[in-house]
């Protein structure tokens, strides 16, 4: 799909207000607060990125993607307490090796899990959307 | 002059001079001045020291950096490869990038924002270990693209050489790269397979891999008869099990560091990589573009470092594996909005906005390099770097004056008394390094070998690193210490111990009670959550055990203590208590000569007891009878006492 000739020229002011705030950050002292330039500098750098993700035909298998990945964050946040404190603590092993996380019970493993729910449940979320799309399709016909 | 612009190799030697220039301090500068009073630059200083007295990494240390890294201060052609590695990396970036991004000015582009980022933010040191995987990755991804579908064994072979060659230069790279090539080939023989051929997709896969391993094997031999030549095979092995204890001895929770910039931009830019990889990978695995094999490469490079990065942050240090990923997430967003007719300036001024702002702005943390590149006469450079350390800290000379012959040994940490004393250094230069019970072992084996006659041990930072007390990591070589050397005197915050061939008793020594701040750190002792740890997955091993003496209430206890002459020896204290809110407690322990120590540890929880291990209370490293146990929270339901062996897997 073919952009709008005058959203590409916005995406083009945009660029060019951008440049002009993050010389003024750098080099001068700021004529606004320096917070104001930041969030300014951060939405006219999203801009094209909204625009491409508008753009997009499957943009609502990213928008599933992202609400789910909210959806994990904040769930973590919230019951992130409980599940610490139910998790087993980390084991003194057969080397007796007593660091940080053995000395103050901090679960072992963790972090890496967590982290890696995060990052690898966009391919687990993909794959299920490819798999339902699949069966609408075997259905439809 | 005109065919030298002309020729196609220009901008490569462009690259690779200009880099060469920038880094051309660290060719010039024979001397390395090292960090004062910073942990790991000491370190490194003892490592080039060891390096110079003719010891060998591995089988005389454990320096984890590979050869090529040890030996770049004692051998002129390491010293110039390890500086010709640099220039080397760049003009291979360029050359990736001009091969992926199929655009030579987002090349140049590319290439010049990741130098910027290199000289501000990562730094050279790190960068010459780090970008290694990328590159490699790239490069992979790249012959994958390009072959289409099929590689010839030889090219299999070949990366199996190279990897295993790279083994003995830089050990932990190599493992990654090898990890990364198997991931690439098991991800690109998905994404060509077709679902008729599937067995024999995977048998071929199987073959490449098979090839693969052979190459490993046949670039591994050169260091192999290196190390069979040394007789340190043994150690190697040992060394490779010592790495994976590294990991357990070094890790420390990632939450905590979890909001800094370094972190943040790596998770947020790492995830939206992944989300746009999973969703190429999935539903348009057809239209894969050597930008897109070069961005899955790049994933499973980040991956493998961020779970580096989880186990102890080194956050700091793989930025630039952000930016690698920013360049090829914009090149996608480039070639979109090249499509709507967007204006290349202004798409290439986009480009530099937001690279000045990752590399500028978003508060990203530079990271220095560990030594000032100085010139001086090879002579001088030693001593410059020891008077630069007195300087900082002239304690260390206050303790050589005191200790003027005699070979010493240093706790917890401070392994620049080993270059001072022109000492043979042991195979652990810390406690932070030495807590496995077979590195302890080593060190109390290395004083004996020595015949060590003064430890010099620092009473005042007693927690070298996390927050962990150092009699806490190395119970064993703390105890040996203890019951082997006697206080003579202090130097600041060193006290000064001479060997005691009379193994006179620690605790009644009178010079102890000049220094009430040891006193009270070796009496008054806290366990955290040691006791309920191994309470919570240990407990099984006394299911078949009877305890010697168990009780209830603490008052009958203590009678029957007191009748029954309980030693120390070998001894576990079992602790059940009730359900409590307090998240600390603590017990006293008395005993018949007249020592107390009171000793506080973390909560259980009621159906796992606190186990404590007697021995390793610093009281009880030699034989005491015990007289009472106070119960200070008044929370204990049942106590016992367990008799163990001495190779026991209790702590």
């Amino acid at each position: 799909m073919k952009m709008n000739k005058a959203i590409a020229k916005s995406l083009s002011f945009a660029v060019l207000i951008a440049s002009f705030l993050l010389l003024d950050y750098i080099f001068f002292p700021p004529l606004l607060s320096q917070k104001i330039i930041l969030i300014a500098l951060f939405l006219l750098y999203s801009y094209p990125l909204i625009i491409l993700f508008i753009s997009l035909k499957k943009n609502l298998y990213f928008f599933i993607e992202i609400l789910l990945l909210f959806f994990l964050l904040t769930i973590f946040t919230i019951f992130f307490q409980q599940i610490y404190a139910n998790w087993p603590p980390a084991v003194i092993n057969n080397s007796g090796i007593v660091g940080s996380v053995q000395y103050y019970g901090y679960p072992f493993y963790f972090d890496t899990i967590i982290f890696f729910i995060i990052a690898l449940h966009p391919i687990i979320t993909f794959i299920l959307i490819k798999l339902i799309e699949q069966k609408r399709k075997k259905f439809r016909l | 002059m005109k065919i030298l612009f002309q020729n196609k190799y220009f901008d490569y030697f462009i690259t690779f001079f200009v880099v060469c220039q920038i880094t051309g301090d660290r060719l010039i500068n024979n001397c390395r001045l090292f960090w004062p009073n910073n942990f790991d630059s000491i370190n490194f200083l003892t490592w080039e020291y060891s390096a110079k007295i003719g010891l060998i990494p591995i089988k005389d240390n454990n320096f984890p950096y590979g050869l090529l890294s040890y030996f770049k201060d004692v051998n002129i052609f390491a010293a110039f490869f390890d500086f010709l590695f640099t220039p080397l990396l760049f003009t291979g970036y360029l050359f990736i990038f001009k091969k992926i991004y199929n655009n030579s000015y987002y090349a140049y582009f590319s290439t010049g924002a990741l130098l910027l980022f290199i000289v501000y933010i990562t730094g050279f040191d790190v960068f010459n270990r780090y970008g290694i995987l990328p590159l490699f990755a790239g490069i992979i991804s790249y012959i994958f693209y390009s072959s289409n579908k099929i590689l010839s064994k030889r090219i299999y072979l070949s990366i199996g050489i190279g990897i295993g060659l790279l083994i003995f230069l830089i050990i932990d790279q190599a493992i990654y790269a090898s990890l990364i090539f198997i991931l690439l080939l098991i991800t690109f023989s998905y994404v060509h397979l077709q679902h008729k051929k599937l067995k024999e997709s995977l048998k071929t896969t199987s073959a490449n891999l098979s090839f693969f391993f052979i190459g490993c094997t046949i670039g591994f031999l050169p260091f192999l008869i290196y190390l069979l030549k040394l007789n340190a095979l043994i150690q190697f092995m040992q060394f490779f099990s010592y790495l994976s204890d590294l990991t357990f001895l070094a890790k420390a929770p990632f939450i905590n560091s979890i909001s800094t910039p370094d972190n943040l931009f790596l998770l947020v830019i790492g995830i939206v990589s992944i989300i746009y990889s999973s969703y190429i990978i999935i539903f348009k695995k057809d239209t894969l573009t050597a930008n897109r094999y070069f961005l899955i490469s790049l994933v499973y490079s980040y991956l493998l470092l961020q779970q580096k990065s989880i186990i102890r942050s080194i956050a700091p240090q793989i930025t630039f594996l952000g930016l690698l990923l920013f360049f090829s997430l914009f090149y996608e967003l480039k070639l979109f909005l090249e499509k709507q007719e967007m204006n290349r300036s202004i798409l290439y001024a986009y480009f530099v906005n937001l690279v000045v702002a990752i590399t500028f702005i978003i508060g990203l943390t530079p990271f220095g390099p560990a030594a000032l590149y100085t010139w001086t006469s090879d002579n001088d450079c030693f001593q410059k770097n020891i008077e630069q350390q007195i300087a900082q800290d002239p304690t260390y000379k206050e303790v050589k004056d005191n200790i003027s012959s005699g070979k010493i040994f240093s706790f917890p940490s401070s392994p620049f008394f080993y270059i001072l004393y022109n000492q043979k250094p042991p195979m652990y230069l810390s406690t932070y390094e030495a807590s496995p019970k077979y590195a302890q072992q080593n060190l109390i084996q290395y004083i004996q070998k020595q015949k060590i006659d003064w430890v010099i041990y620092d009473y005042v930072n007693t927690e070298l690193l996390d927050g962990v007390p150092d009699y806490i990591r190395a119970t064993i070589l703390h105890q040996y210490i203890i019951n082997n050397f006697s206080i003579q005197k202090a130097v600041g915050r060193f006290l000064i111990f001479k060997y005691n061939s009379s193994k006179k008793d620690f605790f009644k020594d009178p010079m102890l009670n000049k220094f009430p701040t040891l006193r009270q750190e070796l009496t008054d002792v806290n366990l955290a959550a040691i006791p309920s740890s191994e309470g919570y997955y240990k407990v099984t091993l006394l299911k078949n055990k009877k305890p010697v003496m168990s009780n209830f209430l603490i008052k009958n206890f203590n009678s029957n203590l007191a009748s029954n002459k309980m030693l120390s020896t070998n001894t576990i204290l079992t602790i059940w208590i009730k359900k409590t809110n307090k998240k600390q407690l603590t017990i006293s322990i008395n005993t018949e000569d007249g020592l107390e120590t009171k000793v506080h540890f973390a909560s259980c929880k009621e159906k796992n007891p606190c186990i404590i291990n007697l021995s390793r209370l610093p009281i009880f490293y030699q034989v005491r009878q015990l007289k009472e146990i106070s119960d200070e929270n008044n929370v204990i339901t049942k106590v016992s006492l367990y008799k163990i062996t001495e190779d026991s897997r209790f702590w």
